[in-house]
């Protein structure tokens, strides 16, 4: 990189602590630490619960996926809207009004105490861990970007963020996500415009949408109804909607975002913002990734985009075999590309050319995927390089000082979905099993000075499940798998809560055990996508949950309803 | 006091209803939209 680049990444990185540590004197007491003593304007709580859910592996790993799979990704987000409107009929007044700190909390309320400690110690653990996994992901990937190891791409995004997050608390989480929001998306502007600015001449974004779509890259709805599909129209609308549902509306690193707001009001818009403006912005980041795709159909892309992946066979007979295919793969594709781009309006040429550039294509994906076969049978890993081909075209073809703008804005993604988590993190341990379990009655400095060391400790612990994720690739799937399991059970347990009069603390201790019982059943069944697990895990607890606790009722008259 | 909170948010509901309203069209607008961008380049 150019000495101004790391000039741009050195100077944003003191930016954010020395912002961050501004706002220390703002959090002198518990309310203020997690909670800015509810005084946050809608669209900064807006900005950071869009931060919070944006981690850089959705920028990182987004692009890529518009770049090899196109932009059906984007009906994942496609119930998110709908779960808005939910949410602000239903927990946002309920939690706001409650003046709890946890959405937790609200479950020894409403049913009992070890219903609370189970659904906390649940958030703890996935969280916990889901939070070093969003730190080593783009540490990876930017290690590899800036020549950097892992530990030390490791520990500038784990170290800053948890700086900051420990002494400014909700107050620093929040203004910092706000700027480096605005960080993100100048770079997503800037880099589309890089992008297209470098296709030949000649070829315009519409003739780059008729190359993409060519081969499916631009198809943005799949009606079909394939349970085993991961993103369809209806596992988007339904299962989308599920996960949405128990995302902002159960994680306490999201419903703590909207109990900052000044009031229900500003909650409610601060959750509506992402609402109108998530499916917009993701189909911006899959559009940049299929406009590198377009953009190296006229230069030549490297066969294999991880470099360490790479450097490991490409000495072998066999590597240099697939590469020399690829070379001219490559070539016949950048000659039909040529020709489809340029007979457009002639309707006889164009159908032929588009023909040889879709077999064209299909020859060239046919060598990568051989050559992924290759590192595979090396590595003895499923091979996947798509989080690689975003940072790859940035530091080899966007200009000086975009490259560190975007390295920039990939570390905001990091520091902004991470550093909320923590907060979350630290607000769950004080208030759900310290202040209640463990010292009652202390007094409000007391529980600052737990929460500050708290975050340092979610920090550290994320810093080290991040290197040890960095070097064990498959965990990171393990662990996502993982949060996958509980994300349904937990919406489960807070239907339960709110919508039903009857249901019982057994009703919703064991219902929420079964819930996680029944989706890690089904996970081992093929052929169905993760986002059906969120509707299964819901849909146990509450049948579970509403029988044991209308049995539990015949049983013992006594019992009242709640 | 109680009273007038309550009769406040009961005000707000219309304005509420609104708004979400405007949300669920403005989502099916935006698949809908989607969908024709993607049939347009297919």
């Amino acid at each position: 990189m150019h000495w101004l680049d790391w000039a741009i990444v050195a100077a944003y990185l003191i930016y954010i602590v020395y912002d961050g540590l501004r706002l220390t004197k703002k959090s002198s007491e518990v309310e203020g630490y997690f909670l800015a003593n509810r005084s946050l304007p809608w669209w900064a709580v807006g900005l950071s619960v869009m931060a919070t859910q944006m981690s850089a592996i959705t920028l990182v790993g987004a692009t890529g996926q518009g770049y090899a799979d196109g932009m059906r990704f984007i009906q994942f987000y496609f119930g998110l809207p709908i779960a808005m409107v939910i949410l602000c009929v239903t927990v946002v007044p309920f939690f706001y009004r409650a003046k709890v700190y946890t959405a937790y909390e609200y479950l020894e309320r409403r049913f009992d105490a070890k219903t609370r400690a189970l659904a906390s110690a649940c958030f703890l653990l996935q969280r916990g861990l889901s939070c070093g996994v969003i730190i080593a992901a783009p540490a990876v990937v930017l290690s590899i970007a800036l020549g950097w190891s892992d530990w030390q791409t490791v520990l500038a995004i784990g170290l800053i963020m948890t700086f900051y997050t420990m002494f400014g608390g909700v107050q620093a989480v929040t203004w910092t996500d706000v700027k480096q929001m605005i960080v993100v998306v100048t770079g997503l502007f800037v880099v589309l415009f890089v992008i297209v600015s470098q296709f030949p001449v000649g070829v315009s974004v519409g003739e780059a949408l008729n190359l993409a779509g060519a081969v499916g890259r631009v198809k943005t709805v799949d009606t079909s109804f394939d349970p085993g599909q991961n993103y369809t129209l209806w596992s988007g609308l339904i299962g989308g909607l599920f996960l949405m549902l128990s995302y902002f509306g159960c994680d306490q690193s999201q419903v703590q975002r909207f109990l900052t707001a000044r009031s229900v009001s500003e909650g409610r818009t601060s959750l509506l913002m992402s609402a109108f403006i998530k499916i917009p912005m993701q189909f911006l980041i899959l559009f940049i990734g299929v406009m590198v795709f377009v953009f190296y159909q006229f230069v030549q892309p490297p066969m294999i985009f991880k470099a360490d992946d790479r450097a490991r066979v490409q000495q072998s007979a066999e590597y240099q075999r697939l590469n020399d295919e690829f070379q001219r793969a490559f070539t016949l594709r950048q000659q039909a590309a040529i020709t489809f781009a340029s007979a457009e309006g002639q309707d006889d040429i164009s159908a032929a050319a588009k023909k040889s550039f879709v077999e064209a294509n299909k020859e060239i994906g046919d060598v990568r995927k051989r050559a992924g076969d290759l590192i595979q049978s090396e590595t003895g890993k499923a091979f996947n390089d798509t989080n690689y081909v975003f940072p790859t075209f940035l530091t080899t073809y966007a200009p000086i000082g975009v490259v560190g703008l975007l390295i920039a804005a990939i570390f905001a993604a990091a520091m902004t979905a991470s550093s909320g988590e923590l907060n979350a993190l630290a607000t769950t341990t004080v208030m759900d099993i310290y202040r209640r379990h463990i010292r009652q009655g202390a007094s409000d400095a007391h529980y600052l000075k737990v929460a500050k060391l708290a975050t340092g400790f979610w920090g550290l612990f994320a810093c080290v499940v991040a290197l040890f994720a960095a070097r064990q690739g498959s965990l990171i799937e393990v662990v996502n798998k993982f949060g996958s399991f509980f994300y349904g059970s937990m919406l489960g347990v807070f239907v339960l809560a709110i919508a039903t009069k009857r249901a019982t603390g057994r009703g919703a201790f064991w219902g929420m055990l079964c819930g996680f019982a029944s989706v890690a059943v089904v996970s081992n069944l093929p052929k169905i996508s993760f986002l059906w697990y969120n509707v299964i895990g819901c849909v146990v607890v509450v049948i579970v949950g509403m029988l044991l606790s209308l049995l539990g009722k015949k049983s013992n008259p006594l019992d009242k309803d709640h | 006091m109680n009273e007038s909170t309550q009769n406040d948010e009961e005000r707000e509901y219309p304005y509420w209803n609104r708004v979400y309203t405007t949300v669920i069209i403005y989502t099916i607008c935006l698949i809908v939209g989607l969908w024709l961008f993607s049939r347009m380049f297919q």
